[in-house]
């Protein structure tokens, strides 16, 4: 896994929790990296996992709620430095993950292992099928991107997701339904 | 509020950022490390790169220099690339002019028909097609090509072109050479058998020139009748070479003749060129010496080498023909220490027979030897260099060697051995059956292509008291005789007949049963005549001549003696 998604990931849980509680995270989790993560580097997603889980047992959230929320995080940092222009639309942006986005991420980092995050359905700008499919357990990660990606085009509480995993394969292969406009109450 | 070490929580914040520090300043480092190594991985790359395109470009040039045709369309079927041959070949002036265009455009309605019905279900099945097929240029006309098309990944089609046209020209341009040069070869052969034919006739003539001359001086050592008994021989020399012309086979045909009598013949016909203080010596051998030659090339041979020694000779010089019977690979016993030699063939069989042509001329020095044996090389700068050149011919076909000594000034010396036939042949004494005890039946044969002439013989060895059967078909005469060769004591046949030469018979009755009497009747008698003719006739031939010829059969006591001796 990428450098950034660790950096990120520690700078979201210093904003979170405190510099204290990243610092214990860090001491305690039995890092082979030692936690000093540079950006162009490429760690172990097991990493990644012993860092959301250690950061879970030390302050009582579940790593569900914790990736999704690093998710939103990770979500603002990238569309920042890497600003889509031309989309204003949520279901456009995720039409551009697979077929745009993961490609230029592939130039950049010819050794990145991407997850796949395709649309199998869209019809108009009313409802959307993504599906994501990972050798790492990141469904959650990417259920808080997707609904990162809803609140930056101001779509925030005006959808509906349904997200359905692969029992065969939780946490790496899951489904999202997602609805715009329909009742949401 | 200020701040001290000893305050535990700022202890805390101290450490804690001692520690971020730490990883920070680890991070660092990493980071350095992963940039230095991916810079050297880029240096490396854009090396790498460099050469690629390098590469890329030679092809790129070889394949717009490329004497076939390429081009490359697109999914969509447009030209996106073509070198300037494949334009060239549909007569576009510049390869921009068919860039976008479809590749349809370059080919007749009727072709692409083809191309739908024949072509693309193969091209779609197996990814590539390579055929013939007849495009159409841009001014029209048809466009001969051996076309091959791959299918690209993108779906694109990358096509290779040759003009067949082009092909073909050239085909016919070097099968013109290759007739040209083939001419030019018979021209070149054609030359040489003119040049082999004046060399032989010169020969002749000479001997005829020399004969009619000294017919005219009262003082000459010959008689009359002499001279013109070489002139009529020389006569018959020249038409023998005109028959050999009229059928010319440069492969030696062979048959069993006594070659002494060969080599008497051309030296008596010879003899009138050696005059004043020049002499031809003939040293014949005392048994007949009988070979398989070809006794044209052989009395030519014999020629060749008496006029090659009578030319080496200076204002006074001395020839020597001899033959003799060798039993082994006897030494020739040399006048003179040779400089120069020369050995042609090899021999493996013997008994065999020698004939040694010596001179006591201006001899030749190992150059000269050696030119001699290569065609149109003549050391005397004159002739055609053609005399012994047919030595070679005539040695590999009847396996025999020919070995020259030489010295400059002191003579030359030819020495041909030539196996000799077993017996029966060699030796007259060693027939196969003792001929004074044979007896042959009174059955007689008369063969000749000619039917009226069958039955002239038939009448006439019938008037001799024969029992005469006639084939005007020399093959089924020898079926014939073949079966049984006790019942004829005679044969009469003609010299040329298409199914079978009269020599060819002869010979092969001859093999069968050596002692039947065999009469030649032909209006072709030049010699040599084949071995062991009982007589010949010239045609037209009387009834009457031809019963004498023949004469009586054996009578019926003799016949049962020779049938009891064959069982």
């Amino acid at each position: 896994m990428k450098g950034v998604v660790f950096r990120e990931f520690l700078d979201h849980a210093e904003a979170v929790f405190g510099v204290a509680l990243v610092d214990q995270v860090l001491e305690t989790a039995d890092l082979p990296s030692g936690g000093a993560y540079t950006s162009v580097g490429y760690y172990d997603h097991e990493e990644m996992l012993a860092l959301v889980g250690r950061t879970s047992e030390l302050t009582g959230k579940s790593v569900r709620d914790l990736l999704v929320g690093f998710g939103s995080t990770l979500f603002r940092s990238l569309i920042e430095s890497h600003a889509q222009k031309g989309v204003s639309h949520p279901f456009d942006l995720l039409e551009r993950i697979h077929g745009v986005i993961h490609r230029d991420v592939r130039k950049l980092y010819p050794d990145a292992e991407v997850p796949e995050i395709i649309v199998v359905e869209r019809v108009g700008e009313g409802r959307i099928v993504v599906e994501y499919r990972s050798a790492r357990p990141m469904a959650d990660l990417c259920e808080g991107m997707i609904k990162a990606t809803f609140a930056y085009y101001g779509k925030d509480g005006d959808y509906d997701i349904i997200r359905l995993d692969n029992d065969g394969a939780p946490l790496r292969e899951a489904r999202f339904d997602i609805t715009i406009g329909a009742d949401t109450d | 509020m200020g701040l001290t070490l000893t305050d535990p929580e700022t202890a805390d914040d101290v450490a804690r950022l001692q520690r971020r520090l730490a990883r920070e300043s680890a991070a660092r480092r990493e980071a350095e490390r992963l940039l230095e190594e991916k810079s050297a991985n880029l240096f490396e790359a854009i090396e790498r790169l460099g050469e690629e395109t390098a590469k890329v470009q030679r092809l790129s040039t070889a394949i717009d220099v490329s004497a076939d045709g390429i081009a490359i369309t697109n999914a969509d079927g447009l030209f996106t690339y073509m070198n300037p041959m494949h334009a060239s070949m549909f007569s576009y002036s510049s390869v921009d002019e068919c860039i976008g265009l479809h590749w349809t455009s370059l080919y007749t309605p009727e072709i692409l028909t083809i191309f739908e019905r024949d072509i693309f279900p193969v091209f779609t099945r197996d990814g590539y097609w390579r055929g013939d097929a007849t495009g159409r240029a841009k001014d029209g006309s048809a466009v001969h090509q051996s076309l091959s098309l791959t299918a690209l990944a993108d779906g694109g089609i990358l096509c290779s072109t040759r003009d067949i046209a082009i092909a073909k020209r050239r085909e016919a341009q070097r099968e013109q050479l290759q007739q040209m040069l083939a001419d030019a070869e018979r021209r070149d052969a054609l030359g040489r058998m003119a040049s082999s034919v004046a060399h032989d006739f010169a020969n002749i003539l000479t001997t005829i020139n020399a004969s009619a001359r000294l017919l005219g001086d009262e003082i000459s050592p010959h008689s009359n009748d002499t001279l013109i008994s070489r002139i009529q021989t020389s006569c018959r020399q020249a038409n023998a070479l005109v028959e050999d012309l009229m059928s010319f086979d440069s492969t030696p045909v062979l048959e069993a003749r006594a070659i002494d009598e060969l080599v008497t013949d051309v030296v008596e016909m010879m003899t009138n060129q050696f005059i004043g203080a020049h002499r031809l010596e003939r040293i014949e051998s005392p048994e007949r010496l009988v070979c398989e030659t070809d006794p044209t090339l052989f009395a030519r041979l014999v020629a060749n080498l008496v006029k090659n020694a009578w030319e080496a000779l200076g204002a006074t010089g001395h020839v020597i023909v001899s033959t003799a019977r060798i039993i082994e690979d006897e030494p020739v016993d040399l006048p003179f220490q040779p400089s120069a030699t020369v050995h042609r063939g090899e021999l493996n069989a013997y008994p065999a027979a020698r004939l040694i042509v010596r001179d006591d001329g201006t001899g030749m020095p190992q150059e000269a030897l050696d030119n001699a044996f290569t065609p149109f090389q003549s050391s005397k700068g004159r002739g055609r260099g053609l005399g012994l050149v047919t030595v070679d011919a005539l040695l590999t076909s009847q396996g025999g060697r020919m070995s020259v000594y030489s010295r400059p000034g002191d003579g030359t010396v030819f020495v041909l051995d030539m196996p000799l036939l077993e017996a029966g042949y060699a030796n007259a004494e060693r027939s196969f059956l003792p001929q004074d005890k044979v007896h042959m039946a009174a059955g007689a044969i008369i063969v000749d292509d000619d039917p009226v002439q069958v039955d002239l013989g038939c009448e006439a060895v019938g008037r001799a008291g024969w029992n005469p059967v006639g084939f005007t078909d020399p093959t089924e005469a020898l079926k014939v005789f073949r079966a049984a060769p006790r019942a004829f004591g005679l044969v009469v046949t003609d010299r040329r007949m298409p199914q079978m030469s009269g020599d060819d018979l002869v010979r092969s009755l001859k093999a069968i049963q050596p002692g039947t009497r065999v009469i030649m009747c032909s209006g072709a008698l030049q010699r040599p005549l084949p071995v062991g003719l009982a007589g010949a006739l010239h045609k037209p031939a009387s009834v009457e001549a031809l019963a004498e010829m023949a004469g009586s059969p054996p009578d019926a006591v003799n016949s049962q003696t020779s049938t009891t001796f064959a069982d």
